[in-house]
């Protein structure tokens, strides 16, 4: 038996699709968890294909939010930066969603329904996969993961507090 | 074109409330810091030129609209292309509007809809009214207008009773010279939101008094500037020029810090109200002139037929004019504002003017001869 706590915790609920809302922090220049980032509407999709009767998952997850909370100061009036954040965004969950895969796949338990997805989309050949599927297909499972994260808006200020005390200590 | 006549009031009202629109939200002309609003005034005194312009177009013409007359002045061909260049503008604008509209719901208020939804059920409303033409958009005018400065009279008499204004923050004043107000002059407020009364130049052949449209033209763009100079004036003064700056609606920020005997306050609502009544005849405004254009362009028989698709084109495009609302604010101020600002409405009229005038000093001369 096995308790998951904090991010891979999170990874599974995200990959189960029930994430509500959360917070996800993404270092920036240097500062770790520096800006956070509250998740509005994720879409999560899992996806099975069977080739040579060996499985393969992909994963699929969109996530639309807003700009929370800047403890460094970061120029985000300018779409570059917007653009760079949502790329650290999508390596931080990606990050997240791997680090829930390997967890459950040490423990060989499928707590993430990759073989429910199997079974509904290739039910023949999920029946050769069954008996053995979360011992010896399952810890072995390659999974493929794509996240997409947008940035909407960034709440009523424009500009980090600290921008303007920086300026003002040059 | 279709049969309807307006007062000179009622184009007075439309376009206060026009010009008000967007530039009531965003920090306008913070660029130049504390002297955001000499940038205002000063745009607003350079916009007389080219209104007065758009007018002696309009003088030329004045039972045409200006996609007839394009026609007239630059040839078949080359003005109807011009005169649809400008109905694609027209209806940008109108999607640029709408989108601030959304993003400003959805910032502030609504934060779980989405941007579609929120930016829908305005345009339902819009097309509607569009559908009923310029007299309905024009008398619902009217009756806002009213509401709308008892909202801006309330809320500056709670402002100054609630003791946040602090006339220190303006100080000093032209900190390092003219030069960098001017620039913000020449490259924002001269454009957004002065001259973008272009869109006007569409109604003013449903005046019924073509003599008062000089007058009402100046009087209506003093007044919204007048009132544009005080908005930032009383942003800039309660909450300083760093948050002011940094603030996505300084206005809201200002309105938010009122507070009266410890009771009156939250008061947000006032802002959002004034917002929603003057984008929605923003929009109106420029969706009807895309609406009539394309009728005069293309002869379509009825225009108010064409509201129902113009509708949802401008719905969508606003939703997919920008991926977040830092880009839209960044297309608006950097990109859109050379690329179709300042061609289409500064530079493109005088020259408009200038072939219309050798046209038509032509004409005069052969009559006199005659």
């Amino acid at each position: 038996m096995d308790w998951l706590y904090g991010k891979p915790a999170r990874g599974t609920v995200w990959i189960l699709d029930k994430i509500q809302g959360t917070d996800i922090n993404i270092d920036w220049a240097g500062k770790k968890e520096a800006i956070a980032y509250q998740t509005v509407r994720q879409k999560t999709s899992v996806s099975a294909k069977v080739k040579n009767g060996k499985p393969y998952i992909s994963v699929h997850t969109r996530v639309e939010g807003d700009i929370g909370d800047m403890e460094v100061p970061v120029d985000i009036t300018n779409p570059k930066v917007i653009t760079k954040i949502e790329q650290s965004l999508r390596k931080e969950i990606k990050k997240e969603l791997e680090t829930a895969i390997k967890r459950a796949q040490k423990n060989k338990t499928d707590i993430l329904g990759f073989g429910e997805v199997v079974h509904r989309t290739r039910p023949n050949q999920f029946k050769k996969l069954k008996t053995e599927w979360n011992d010896v297909y399952f810890p072995k499972l390659d999974v493929d993961i794509t996240v997409e994260a947008y940035v909407r808006r960034a709440g009523l200020r424009n500009k980090s507090f600290l921008s303007g005390v920086k300026e003002n200590q040059k | 074109m279709e049969k309807a006549k307006i007062s000179a009031s009622q184009l007075f009202i439309l376009m206060v409330l026009f010009e008000l629109g967007s530039a009531l939200l965003v920090p306008l002309a913070i660029d130049a810091k504390q002297d955001a609003w000499l940038a205002i005034l000063l745009g607003m005194v350079f916009s007389f030129v080219l209104l007065l312009v758009y007018h002696r177009l309009y003088t030329y013409y004045p039972d045409l609209l200006p996609t007839e007359y394009l026609q007239r002045i630059l040839g078949k061909v080359l003005g109807s292309v011009l005169a649809f260049v400008y109905i694609l503008y027209f209806m940008y604008d109108a999607s640029r509007v709408l989108r601030d509209f959304g993003e400003m719901l959805l910032t502030f208020a609504y934060p779980d809809t989405p941007l579609f939804i929120a930016n829908a059920l305005l345009m339902l409303v819009i097309v509607y009214t569009v559908r009923k033409g310029i007299e309905v958009i024009a008398r619902s005018g009217e009756l806002l207008f009213i509401f709308m400065y008892i909202l801006a009279v309330a809320g500056f008499i709670l402002i100054v009773s609630s003791g946040l204004i602090e006339i220190k923050n303006l100080q000093p004043i032209l900190e390092e010279g003219l030069f960098p107000v001017l620039k913000v002059v020449f490259t924002q407020t001269l454009y957004f939101p002065f001259t973008e009364v272009i869109v006007f130049t569409m109604i003013f052949p449903y005046l019924n008094n073509p003599k008062k449209a000089k007058v009402t033209m100046l009087c209506a763009s003093g007044l919204s500037g007048i009132n544009l100079i005080i908005t930032m004036l009383i942003n800039v003064s309660v909450l300083g020029v760093d948050l002011t700056a940094r603030s996505q609606y300084p206005l809201l920020s200002t309105i938010e810090s009122i507070q009266v005997a410890n009771f009156l306050e939250r008061l947000d609502v006032f802002f959002m109200l004034a917002l929603i009544i003057t984008i929605f005849f923003k929009i109106c405004v420029l969706f009807y002139a895309a609406v009539v254009g394309t009728a005069s362009l293309f002869k379509v028989k009825s225009p108010s037929r064409l509201s129902y698709p113009f509708g949802l084109i401008i719905l969508f495009l606003s939703i997919t004019i920008a991926s977040n609302l830092q880009e839209h604010n960044h297309e608006g101020l950097k990109v859109a504002m050379f690329v179709i600002h300042i061609p289409l409405l500064a530079i493109v009229p005088p020259l408009l003017l200038l072939v219309a005038f050798f046209k038509n000093r032509k004409k005069h001369g052969r009559n006199k001869f005659n």
